[in-house]
């Protein structure tokens, strides 16, 4: 065979093939896995920017939306929306709220906390504190048990949502009840249930006892 | 013809009764390499040389024009189909000629209106076409000793080998366009046309062709036209009249008339034509004139008044042959050679393709290469925006995520309080001055976060009153108190649904009842009978 297709021939095909087989090995083995090994670095570093970019402009929006919000929140620290259930705080608050709404009494009970967590704190470390509290009010008249409620609405810490009212004449307003206010004796002519619930918005870890829903299988 | 540019570059071995005739064959020459005498002592030696060196390995044609060349014409296949035609036709080629290892079969168009006879005659005939098989001619060559040792030299040069063909028969498409080229647009080409031109060999090859396809070729020795150009013209004259004596029993008579195309020198031309006294379009031209008519040219010849350099120059440039004869010993040589040939093209297009691919790659690589450091330089430049703004949110001092999620906590709150201080106003506007209540009470029912369409609104708030009038009071008077009662609170409270759900002498009591019996204030039945309940449905706000 050799002699029949001549060294010279042989010579070219095994050149030949050998230049095939070097440049198969260059393109297959190093071009094109280094090209996509870039590809994949520039892919890298174009999403970076993007992502930055992107950060960038998210910051620049929240920026404007931190000035335009930053008095709501802050009236929000005021009003203690951003703290724990502190209960000595509540008793404090309570007793402002009566003496300033000049109720004859105001007895509340405060149940024991549970933790929400709202689809609007998702993003957030934060979950709900919600605890129910029942008070009893007695009062000399049903407008001052509307200046409490309007005090509980409106002064109470975090946000009360008042869940019931039951309001009840005790005593009709008549001479002996007169005689009774006039000797300074407390004449209780009004009373009345209130039921609300307590929220105020805290850090997650500062509930480590609460359990906090779907919380379980952390 | 072949075009010009498209045309290979070749070496034509001329094997003629004498010697072996090497010519050179490019697109713009035919040139005449050496003579090889066969008995020459070193043949395959000197052969071999010339091959490679002056021929440069071209590949090799082998032009046979020797006398040893048999044809029979007017073979007909029997009617098979295309798959068996192949094995039929190599079949009937082996019992024409069993003895003759190089065979070739070229068939024969066949025309169906005949010149001569009558009615009767071109009706059998065209049922003899529709019946039978195509029509062949076949060519057999001896493996004669020229033949072998221009096979073996060819097998020791180590060229390519374009193939093995019969001079006629590659030449008689050149009688037919020299043909056409001569008649050009003032007449009509003659049916019969013969072409002769001596060779440097000294013999005479007459080709004769009939509507271009080959008629007849006869080949035999002349004398020299140098010697005395009238003796020249005499024989050729002789030899011309005996191939017309032959031709006449293929059914051509001298009326018909005939192209005669002789190549010779002019003077010699001139003496032939001379003699030539049937009718015909005689043309006498030297090889290199010949050539010209025919758009081809030769270079500079020794001897222009042989023919063997045209003939040389016409098969050594074809693209392809008229009939490639099929002989072993060759293809023994020119198979491997061509696997060879094809597996360098292969290969040569595979390192194209791969070079192309690789300083395809390489060029991306560069490009990507250079856009990353591009982007590295924007990368840093976007980092450096970043930090500021991750800086200036820092400097702010506040949590963004607090800061919304405590918004919005607060506003969904807000959204579903019930706003109790408006409901206590309106109701106490709707007493006015003259009715007072016993017992309010007011909750905040749990509303379904998703409401049907086409369900009642929901109405989340529920205050239900309970007052009682004093029994001196006319029931009339009582009923219509409570009534206008609902109708201002109703008329106050736009939004809500203000019912009356005992009014007072009604006996229907729907409400679930309670009360305290064994103390001061046990309600008598006529009391109970005095009291009142409405009940005021709404929204939160």
């Amino acid at each position: 065979m050799i002699q029949l297709i001549g060294t010279k021939r042989l010579m070219i095909i095994a050149i030949l093939a050998a230049i095939c087989g070097v440049l198969g090995a260059i393109t297959y083995l190093y071009l094109m896995p280094e090209n996509q090994k870039l590809q994949s670095e520039l892919q890298g570093v174009k999403s970076q920017i993007a992502q930055k970019r992107s950060d960038i402009t998210r910051f620049r929006q929240e920026f404007e939306e931190i000035e335009a919000e930053k008095g709501r929140f802050q009236s929000l620290e005021a009003l203690g929306f951003l703290t724990d259930q502190n209960r000595a705080a509540a008793h404090k608050r309570m007793a402002e709220i009566q003496s300033y709404s000049r109720v004859l009494a105001a007895k509340f009970d405060i149940d024991q906390v549970s933790v929400e967590v709202p689809e609007t704190v998702q993003e957030s470390d934060m979950v709900v504190l919600k605890s129910p509290v029942d008070i009893t009010i007695e009062a000399l008249d049903d407008a001052d048990v509307y200046q409490f409620l309007y005090l509980l609405d409106n002064a109470f810490i975090g946000h009360s949502d008042i869940r019931s009212i039951e309001l009840e004449r005790i005593l009709d307003l008549n001479e002996i009840t007169l005689r009774q206010i006039g000797s300074g004796m407390p004449a209780v002519l009004v009373r009345a249930k209130v039921n609300f619930d307590w929220r105020t918005l805290v850090k997650k870890d500062l509930v480590p006892g609460v359990p906090v829903p779907g919380a379980e299988g952390l | 013809m072949s075009i010009t540019f498209l045309s290979p570059s070749r070496t034509v071995l001329l094997i003629s009764d004498e010697a072996l005739f090497i010519y050179s064959v490019t697109a713009r020459s035919a040139r005449f390499v050496d003579t090889v005498a066969w008995l020459a002592s070193d043949f395959d030696q000197t052969v071999t040389e010339l091959l490679r060196k002056e021929c440069g390995g071209k590949p090799v044609l082998i032009l046979n024009d020797m006398t040893d060349q048999y044809f029979k014409g007017g073979q007909r296949l029997p009617n098979v189909g295309m798959l068996d035609k192949q094995n039929v036709l190599k079949r009937k080629l082996q019992v024409a000629f069993p003895s003759y290892p190089i065979r070739g079969a070229l068939p024969i168009k066949q025309k169906k209106s005949p010149r001569r006879g009558g009615a009767a005659d071109a009706n059998a005939a065209a049922a003899n076409i529709r019946t039978s098989g195509d029509l062949y001619l076949f060519a057999g060559v001896p493996m004669a000793e020229p033949i072998s040792k221009t096979f073996e030299a060819v097998k020791k040069s180590m060229a390519p080998v374009a193939g093995f063909v019969l001079l006629p028969i590659e030449s008689s498409d050149m009688v037919r366009a020299l043909s056409e080229k001569l008649a050009g647009k003032e007449r009509k080409v003659n049916e019969w046309a013969v072409f002769i031109g001596q060779h440097q060999s000294g013999a005479l090859r007459q080709v004769v062709t009939r509507n271009g396809q080959l008629a007849m070729t006869r080949i035999t020795m002349a004398t020299d036209s140098d010697a005395d150009s009238r003796t020249w013209a005499q024989d050729v004259y002789q030899e011309f009249k005996a191939t017309l004596s032959y031709l006449s029993r293929y059914g051509f008579s001298e009326d018909d008339g005939a192209d005669l195309m002789v190549v010779a020198s002019p003077e010699s031309g001139q003496a032939l034509e001379e003699l030539v006294d049937i009718p015909c379009n005689f043309t006498s031209f030297t090889v290199n004139e010949a050539a010209r008519v025919l758009g081809m040219s030769l270079g500079p010849q020794q001897d222009s008044k042989f023919a063997d350099a045209l003939h040389a120059a016409w098969s050594g440039r074809k693209v392809s042959y008229i009939l490639k004869m099929d002989a072993a010993d060759l293809n023994r040589i020119h198979q491997p050679r061509q696997m060879a040939s094809a597996a360098i093209f292969l290969l040569l297009a595979g390192t194209g393709y791969l070079g192309w691919m690789a300083a395809s790659q390489a060029q991306a690589m560069i490009s990507t290469n250079s856009e990353i450091a591009d982007q590295q330089v924007v990368e840093a430049q976007v980092a450096t925006e970043y930090q500021a703004e991750v800086d200036r949110m820092k400097d702010l001092g506040f949590d963004v995520k607090l800061i919304q999620a405590s918004l919005k906590t607060f506003q969904s709150f807000e959204d579903r309080r019930m706003d109790v201080i408006p409901l206590l106003r309106k109701v106490s506007e709707g007493l006015g001055n003259e009715l007072r209540l016993d017992k309010m009470v007011i909750s905040n029912k749990t509303v379904p976060d998703k409401v049907d369409e086409f369900d009642e609104a929901p109405k989340p708030v529920e205050a239900n009153l309970y007052m009682s009038f004093p029994q001196t009071i006319e029931m009339e008077e009582g009923k219509r108190q409570v009534t206008d009662l609902q109708r201002r609170l109703q008329g106050l409270l736009s939004g809500y649904t203000v019912d009356i759900t005992k009014n007072i002498g009604a006996k229907d009591y729907q409400e679930v009842s309670s009360g305290e019996v064994g103390a001061s204030r046990t309600l008598s039945a006529e009391q109970m009978d005095m009291q009142a309940e409405i009940k005021i449905t709404g929204p939160l706000k």
